[in-house]
């Protein structure tokens, strides 16, 4: 039986494309090593609308009542919690990272949303975590609460980050919040949480921890269209023509035939994250804070990947087409790594390492697909 | 039961966390705190804290927010307190040393520029208007031109209100959405903020629990004498300041009458009024339920006419011919399941500057589907003598100078009156939406009854002059600076098993404004 299922695979018919090698799983656990246990996630992403009908709902963070086509945009979001889990490896509050080290592409299936980590208690590390460059400029994820709740015992969870901040480089007067290929600290100055409270706390500062950022997404395309900011209300001089003239940027998909992207490889060589997102909700196109199902996939950074209609069958066979709203592309430079924080102190003081702590980067841009 | 002796061994085995500072010999302590009462939201003052075992202090929190711990030794730290949103209740210091934690509990209370006056508030209802210019001036192409900025109403009326779970003082002054007193400096003194700085953070709050009949009711009787003169005011802003102004041909006070179904049926010409009556130059539909009040102006051109109606409040009225009677006004603030926040139901069908008056408002709760009538606040007037006049929308401020803003102050001053002023300096070619902070921030504030707020050069050394310019589409671009100036007129009442209500009446009057730097 075993040879007969080989055979008939060797059989199958394929369209000719570069050679690649994929797997498409449900889970990464199915194909990859277990993630590793850990204590916490920060992350930090630019955002880069660069599509039609795109709101905030793509950063999972925000609702998507409005839109903000060509917005280009920073946030940041950070928790912590014990006992470790391996879910801070895997998971992300943005965008699911798919496989790493991969040589050849590699894409992943999911179907409806992962939730996230559980924690037996959430930990503070202090009012604010800061991503501080070499000359000075600093960029501020502070914490929500701003202060423990009165009546103490009403602090059960603290994050950090989740508010918006202009993607600047080189700005005039501001301070950058968004330097590609750069290298900055980061610290938090530790806390002592409420006594009646049930979170933990840090209790020391995190010194001598640092993030890079990746580098940019250039010239990126989608078969053979530049993936851009849309200038609606204006033609392509900058000039100002009304505000019901629309400027569509959206692509086919790789619903029917190949949808091809290309872009510009970083001197680094910093694999892209390629993610095609199905979406509900009851918005028109979808709603990005509703995802029915999505492939991920790890893609060297060749310069060049193509998905099929292959590549997308099981993510279609997956989604009921009646809660069906639109359908998305994600494309992301993402910079992971590891800090070894301070142990925290639990609420009755004992002590408990959550190391190492996540750190992740990601420059995304999103654009919009024709739905399947 | 050996399988119950195994797993019970297998549990002893398993280490249990151990204490994060076993040796109690150096544990600290903290016996007191020195520090300024007067210490404002903007923290920054040093404060001293004493004690034992303090040589290796390396974290202190405030309220839970990290102070900076200057100079430590065994018996003393010194700390820069934090900035804080004001609580009602004094806050804990938390202390971590290399060998353990100490903790004061209720050692440090920041002082709010209302002071006591908002100790105990837990229920918060702002009532408020925003005055703005028609236009804004600016440069295209190096020459002086206008946009339309707020329009004809020159700005907007608005009424919310918040519940908490817990006192939330200062909230009822946060609800308008500008002008705001959290964050502000103490009474007479300048505070300023560059790219780099750290804004304070905005007032916390824990909304309540409450059922969709929640709501607070405000009930007010109208005076139309004083709701039409308001209206007669604002179109002599317009002839003022308006750039066009030159082209009015023919003006009127309208009402705008508006059916049993809130719709909008026509508008008549205003041929006289009173306090307790409006007449018409013609009869008013007899199924006339609510009037708002405006103005209608005409400008002439060469190529036609174009028309312009405003509308400022409305008020229930009943209609007798060419006469409108004024009914009793009221709205509420429903309670929002989303947001926790009150918002204004759709009781009238424009809430604007004429229904924040001077008026006498009947404030009542409305929990669980019953009314209780919690007592009578009296409103402000509007803030009037401003100086510089920013509705002309091209005021003129000169960094190396500094600059200083005047007002008529109000005669009541019954209750703490303060007046406040911000200056934000922005770049508007960053997007708002993606989160537009200020470059600079300059607050400062003063009681009412000082009538002025200066702002010295020496704060305005690090900040550069505005572009004001527009670009070839007449949308603002480079840096431009707002300024806003806001009266705050709070009145308490106190509510049975719950706390105190504060009701803010607030004017605040926000134009952009161009920074200059001979």
């Amino acid at each position: 039986m075993m040879l007969l299922l080989h055979l008939l695979a060797c059989f199958r018919e394929t369209d000719d494309y570069p050679v690649k090698l994929y797997n498409t799983g449900t889970e990464l656990d199915q194909i990859l090593p277990p993630g590793d246990p850990m204590g916490g996630q920060i992350e930090y992403v630019r955002y880069s609308l660069f599509g039609s009908d795109l709101g905030l709902g793509h950063t999972l963070l925000f609702a998507d009542d409005d839109r903000y086509d060509g917005l280009v945009f920073t946030v940041g979001f950070a928790d912590f919690g014990y006992p470790v889990a391996s879910g801070y490896d895997r998971r992300s509050s943005f965008l699911v990272p798919g496989a790493r080290d991969v040589s050849e592409p590699l894409c992943v299936t999911r179907i409806d949303a992962d939730g996230y980590p559980a924690v037996g208690e959430y930990v503070d590390v202090g009012d604010h975590i800061a991503l501080t460059a070499p000359d000075g400029d600093v960029i501020r994820m502070e914490r929500d609460p701003s202060s423990h709740a009165d009546p103490v015992g009403a602090s059960t969870y603290a994050s950090w980050g989740g508010v918006l901040l202009p993607a600047l480089t080189d700005h005039a007067y501001a301070p950058d919040t968004w330097r590609p290929n750069s290298t900055w600290a980061l610290t938090f100055p530790g806390t002592l949480a409420p006594p009646a409270s049930s979170i933990g706390s840090v209790p020391f500062p995190l010194e001598g921890a640092s993030v890079t950022f990746p580098p940019p997404i250039r010239d990126l395309t989608v078969d053979g269209g530049a993936v851009r900011a849309p200038h609606h209300g204006y033609d392509d001089d900058g000039v100002y023509i009304g505000e019901d003239a629309r400027d569509e940027v959206r692509f086919d998909g790789p619903w029917q035939s190949p949808m091809e992207l290309a872009w510009t490889p970083s001197q680094a060589g910093t694999p892209l994250t390629v993610t095609l997102r199905l979406l509900g909700g009851e918005l028109d196109q979808g709603d990005g804070s509703v995802v029915l199902g999505e492939l991920t996939c790890t893609v060297p950074d060749s310069g060049s990947f193509a998905i099929t209609p292959a590549d997308v069958e099981m993510l279609v066979a997956g989604v009921d087409p009646a809660f069906l709203g639109g359908a998305v592309l994600l494309v992301t430079r993402m910079v992971e790594d590891t800090v070894d924080v301070p142990d925290v102190r639990t609420h009755n003081g004992l002590r408990v390492s959550i190391s190492p702590v996540r750190t992740r980067l990601m420059d995304i841009v999103v654009t919009r697909l024709e739905r399947p | 039961m050996r399988l119950l002796l195994a797993l019970s061994l297998t549990g002893c085995l398993q280490r249990p966390y151990p204490a994060y500072f076993p040796d109690d010999a150096a544990t600290p302590v903290l016996t007191g705190v020195v520090y300024d009462p007067r210490t404002s939201a903007l923290g920054g003052t040093v404060a001293t804290l004493e004690g034992e075992n303090l040589a290796t202090t390396r974290t202190v929190v405030v309220g839970g927010r990290n102070a900076v711990v200057l100079e430590s030794a065994d018996d003393h730290v010194d700390i820069e307190l934090p900035a804080h949103a004001i609580t009602a209740e004094p806050m804990d210091i938390g202390l971590v040393t290399e060998d353990g934690v100490a903790r004061l509990a209720a050692a440090v209370t920041y002082e709010h520029l209302l002071g006591d006056f908002v100790a105990d508030e837990r229920v918060s209802v702002g009532l408020g208007t925003v005055s703005c210019p028609i236009e804004q001036w600016g440069l295209v192409d190096g020459l002086y031109d206008t946009v339309l900025w707020c329009g004809a109403e020159l700005g907007y009326g608005d009424a919310s209100a918040f519940v908490g779970a817990g006192k939330q003082a200062g909230q009822a002054a946060e609800l308008l959405g500008v002008g705001g007193l959290a964050g502000m400096p103490p009474a007479n003194t300048v505070a300023v903020w560059g790219p780099n700085d750290r804004r304070p953070p905005d007032l916390p709050v824990q909304a309540a629990a409450a059922p969709d009949t929640d709501a607070v009711v405000i009930a007010y009787t109208p005076d139309l004498d004083v709701d039409l003169t308001y209206v007669d005011d604002a179109l002599d802003t317009i002839y003022a300041t308006y750039s066009w102004a030159f082209a009015i041909t023919d003006w009127a006070l309208v009402v705008g009458i508006v059916g049993t179904d809130s719709s909008l049926v026509e508008t008549i010409d205003v041929a006289a009024y009173g306090p307790d009556v409006i007449e018409l130059v013609s009869a008013a539909p007899a199924d006339t339920a609510y009037a708002q009040l405006g103005f209608r102006f005409t400008e002439s051109y060469e190529d036609g006419d174009e028309e312009t109606v405003a509308f400022f409040g409305s008020v229930p009225v009943e209609a007798d011919g060419v006469e409108l009677l004024p009914l009793e006004t009221s709205f509420a603030l429903v309670h929002d399941a989303g947001t926790g926040y009150r918002f204004l139901d759709e009781r009238l069908p424009y809430f604007g500057q004429s229904n924040v008056t001077a008026a006498d408002y009947a404030v009542s709760l409305v929990r669980n589907g019953e009314t209780s009538r919690v007592g009578t606040v009296t409103g402000a007037l509007p803030l009037t003598g401003l100086y510089p006049d920013l509705m002309t929308g091209d005021v003129e401020l000169d960094l190396g100078r500094g600059f200083e803003v005047y007002w008529d102050p109000a005669e009541d001053e019954v209750d703490p009156v303060v007046v406040v002023l911000e200056l934000n300096v922005y770049d508007a070619d960053v997007k708002e939406s993606a989160g537009n902070t200020p470059l600079w921030t300059v607050r400062a504030s003063a009681y009412d009854y000082e009538g002025f707020i200066g702002v010295p050069p020496t704060v305005l050394a690090g900040i550069p002059a505005t572009d004001g310019t527009f670009d070839a589409n007449y949308d603002l671009t480079g840096l431009w600076a707002e300024l806003t100036v806001a009266r705050h007129t709070p009145r308490v009442l106190r509510v049975a098993n719950l706390g105190d209500a504060v009701v803010d009446f607030e004017h605040a009057v926000s134009a952009n404004v161009f920074l200059v730097r001979p």
